[in-house]
């Protein structure tokens, strides 16, 4: 009776742990990797293209309003290290193209860059109704760059007419063309002057439609002085020009080596026509047009004359050159200053909140001619080497153009090619501290999420307001904003901007109250340091997965 | 997941066996008096170790003791044209301080706890340049990454039901079989990366805690025992 009893209970609770194993069991059977939420696969892995140590923001600006260009802009490189720029996702190209006003580019990580070994290379940029661009650079250590490129516009409806003079042996036309520094505070006087001649030799060759205009020198000598008598301009030369040229660092071949001086083209153009005595000369034959040009300002700059882009460098001609076709290109320019630090001095920036930033600084001489523009981009603190700075005396204006940051002081500095210098920066009122956390989800592959390390921007939505450069690693970004507002983040891809949106509006726990766009989720949490966090997720529609992936 | 369901129906198995066992030793032994101290040795899913053990009566038993396992296994995997070298670092065990409390001479519930040390890892890296677009990134720059878990509570309950039988004209010598699990609670996941992975250890982007609550089901750590003991006194 006792053995029965005593197996009875064995019986029950074997059966009891049994059922009691089996029951916390169960949910083993769950495959983990399933989503428990959304019954979809688990994003498993956040990757990250973060093997990039140097990346490059080109902004293609008009010069005459500064605006960026949104027209179809065809870029190339030359140069050293031409191959060795890449798109982030690692794509060597021979061309690109953007209709966006700038394009966000990389270097093969693969490529040491430091002063000893320079990162050289030319960008041409090409716009319809613009002065295509060619522009050197050098880079001395690895980081983010930004380089705002100032394009001109064409002035093909706009011919100067330049009347000529002369004498036996050669017919000269001295004309001038006008131009100032860029942005000289006001100083409009002319710098230089450029003039024309042809030898009569040369006059000779000249067809218009009906052939040879002249059959010797006699009957040159003879036009030209029935033109004094009459009152008619013997010569003619019909040029477009441009002038809106801003200075700024550029590899200048000189003595054989290419080094990076502070250059500035005062004008290109072109002898679009040519007239002698009304009549359109047609072809040059062998005959050439010689240009010449001469320094006329009080300081005469290190280098002065005539120069062609070539092989990833200015090549100087010298203060003459001969044509012998017409509509053939002349580029005229000066070297403000050969004494360029390749590596200069550290500028560090500091500020008492956690934030991303990017500042523009543009430097002027103490005449307050603009001189270059430097750009930082980075999380407070950050110290910067400087690179390819004119050794001489210089105000650093930092732009106003974040509402976020107070407005910085300038400095003046007397040497930035050595010496560190501090720069303190202070948000604006009503401007809070936030995180921006960012994954980029692929609708194709939902194992995989992206958190790229990329310059992207924000601004209040449906503002006029710039748009602001932030830093973003890891998907992560610290950001100031507004209470109660909606912001738009962007970020470009493949010549292509992804937008994403977030609310700042949050209950008291920091839970996230505003709307979420399609596609997308956006939550919110408190973080130690008393900021809110806000993470976005979001299925891109850009090829960023596929890119990477 | 077929070793998982594989394993549970083992566990069941080795349950009703159990049961059945110890209906067949209650017909066939004859009780005799087993008090006294025993040290033994046994081998579990939870390691291999010693026991010194305690038996009060023919009821009650103490037991403690420590168990160990360490499991080192190197593997290759491939993960988005990208080759990982791994290993895994399978390091369990604990001291333990258990009550067995028998029903019958054989049959008997355990029950006690233990601080755990299971913590198992996967750390590797990649060991081959990943082709990105036209170019190549070194293994190097692509990254490490470890996994690791550790259980919610150090000390860990645990239950068994076991078999226990003893041998030799004297009943000096005995080995026991039982199965039954630790309680862990859920899983603390820990993740370490760099280079490619390093957003998936990046706390900002919550991704241990997504982990951790998708394996919170796995409380609970299976134990299958073999054990023997020889009486000292």
């Amino acid at each position: 009776m006792k053995n029965n009893f005593v197996l009875n209970r064995v019986n029950l609770f074997a059966w009891m742990f049994v059922i009691i194993t089996f029951s916390g069991c169960s949910e083993y059977l769950n495959n983990p990797l399933i989503d428990k939420e959304t019954g979809e696969d688990l994003n498993l892995l956040i990757i990250d293209f973060n093997f990039f140590s140097t990346s490059m923001t080109y902004k293609f600006i008009d010069a005459a309003d500064g605006s960026l260009i949104t027209q179809e802009a065809n870029i190339s490189f030359s140069g050293l290290n031409k191959n060795d720029i890449i798109t982030f996702a690692g794509e060597k190209k021979d061309g690109f193209q953007t209709s966006m006003g700038q394009l966000e580019l990389t270097i093969d990580p693969n490529v040491l860059i430091s002063e000893n070994t320079p990162f050289e290379f030319a960008i041409n940029v090409n716009i319809d109704g613009y002065n295509s661009l060619s522009k050197g650079i050098q880079i001395q250590n690895e980081g983010k760059k930004t380089y705002e490129l100032y394009l001109s516009k064409i002035n093909n409806d706009e011919e100067t007419d330049v009347i000529g003079d002369i004498n036996f042996s050669l017919i000269k036309s001295a004309v001038q063309s006008s131009s100032s520094l860029l942005k000289s505070a006001g100083d409009e006087d002319k710098h230089y002057t450029i003039s024309f001649s042809v030898n009569a030799a040369d006059l000779l060759q000249f067809e218009d439609e009906n052939g040879k205009m002249f059959l010797n020198i006699d009957e040159i000598k003879e036009a030209y002085n029935n033109s004094i008598l009459e009152s008619i301009p013997f010569i003619v030369f019909k040029l477009i020009s441009s002038f809106d040229f801003v200075p700024g660092i550029e590899l200048v071949n000189i003595d054989g080596v290419n080094r990076s001086v502070l250059f500035q083209i005062l004008e290109t153009g072109l002898v679009n026509r040519v007239l002698i005595l009304g009549e359109e000369v047609v072809k040059l034959n062998d005959g050439k047009i010689l240009i010449s040009s001469n320094y006329t300002g009080d300081n005469l700059p290190a280098i002065f004359g005539f120069t062609e882009f070539e092989s990833g460098s200015w090549n100087i001609l010298g203060s003459e050159i001969v044509q012998d076709e017409l509509k053939q290109s002349f580029t005229l320019a000066n070297v403000i200053e050969d004494s360029v630090c390749e590596t200069g001095g550290n500028i560090s920036f500091h500020s008492n909140m956690i934030s991303s930033f990017s500042i523009d600084a543009d430097l002027y001489d103490l005449n307050n001619n603009y001189v270059t523009t430097m750009n930082f981009k980075g999380n407070f603190p950050e110290t910067f080497l400087l690179e390819n700075i004119p050794q001489m005396p210089l105000i650093a204006k930092f732009r106003n153009n974040n509402p976020a940051f107070a407005p910085i002081p300038s400095i003046e500095i007397e040497d930035f090619c050595s010496g560190n210098f501090e720069v303190e920066v202070s948000k604006s009122e009503d401007y809070i501290e936030y995180q921006i956390v960012l994954k980029a989800l692929c609708e194709d592959n939902p194992d995989i999420a992206i958190a790229p390390t990329y310059n992207a921007e924000i601004r209040l939505k449906n503002s006029d307001d710039l748009w602001q450069g932030i830093t973003m690693t890891g998907g992560v970004a610290n950001v100031l904003g507004m209470q109660n507002q909606e912001y738009e983040l962007r970020l470009l891809w493949d010549s292509e901007w992804e937008y994403s949106t977030y609310f700042t509006k949050f209950d008291a726990d920091g839970n996230y109250l505003g709307p979420v766009e399609e596609g997308a989720s956006v939550v919110s949490k408190i973080l130690e340091d008393r900021r809110i966090q806000i993470s976005v997720e979001k299925i891109f529609s850009q090829s960023i997965c596929s890119d990477l992936i | 997941m077929k070793k998982a369901r594989l394993f549970i129906v083992l566990v069941c198995l080795l349950a009703a066996s159990n049961y059945l066992l110890a209906q067949e030793a209650q017909t066939t032994s004859t009780r005799v008096d087993t008090k006294g101290f025993y040290i033994g040795a046994q081998a579990s899913t939870n390691g291999w170790g010693f026991d010194l053990k305690y038996v009060f009566n023919k009821i009650i038993s103490l037991k403690t003791g420590v168990e160990t396992l360490s499991v080192l296994h190197d593997f290759n995997f491939d993960e988005n044209d990208i080759s990982y070298g791994a290993s895994l670092n399978y390091n369990t065990g604990g001291l333990f301080l258990l009550t067995d409390l028998n029903f019958t001479k054989n049959l008997y519930l355990s029950m006690g706890a233990a601080i755990n040390s299971l913590n198992p890892e996967i750390k590797g890296q990649a060991n081959s340049d990943l082709e990105y677009g036209d170019i190549i990134i070194p293994a190097d720059k692509v990254g490490e990454f470890s996994l690791s878990l550790t259980p919610a509570y150090k000390i860990s309950p645990y239950a068994a039901l076991g078999f226990r039988s003893f041998l030799g004209k004297k009943e000096r010598l005995s080995y026991n079989l039982e199965t039954g699990f630790y309680y862990l609670g859920s899983p603390n996941i820990e993740i370490e990366a760099t280079g490619l992975l390093a957003p998936t250890a990046d706390p900002a982007h919550g991704q241990e805690q997504v982990l951790e609550n998708q394996f919170s089901q796995y409380k609970f750590y299976p134990v299958v025992k073999f054990g023997v003991a020889i009486k000292l006194f």
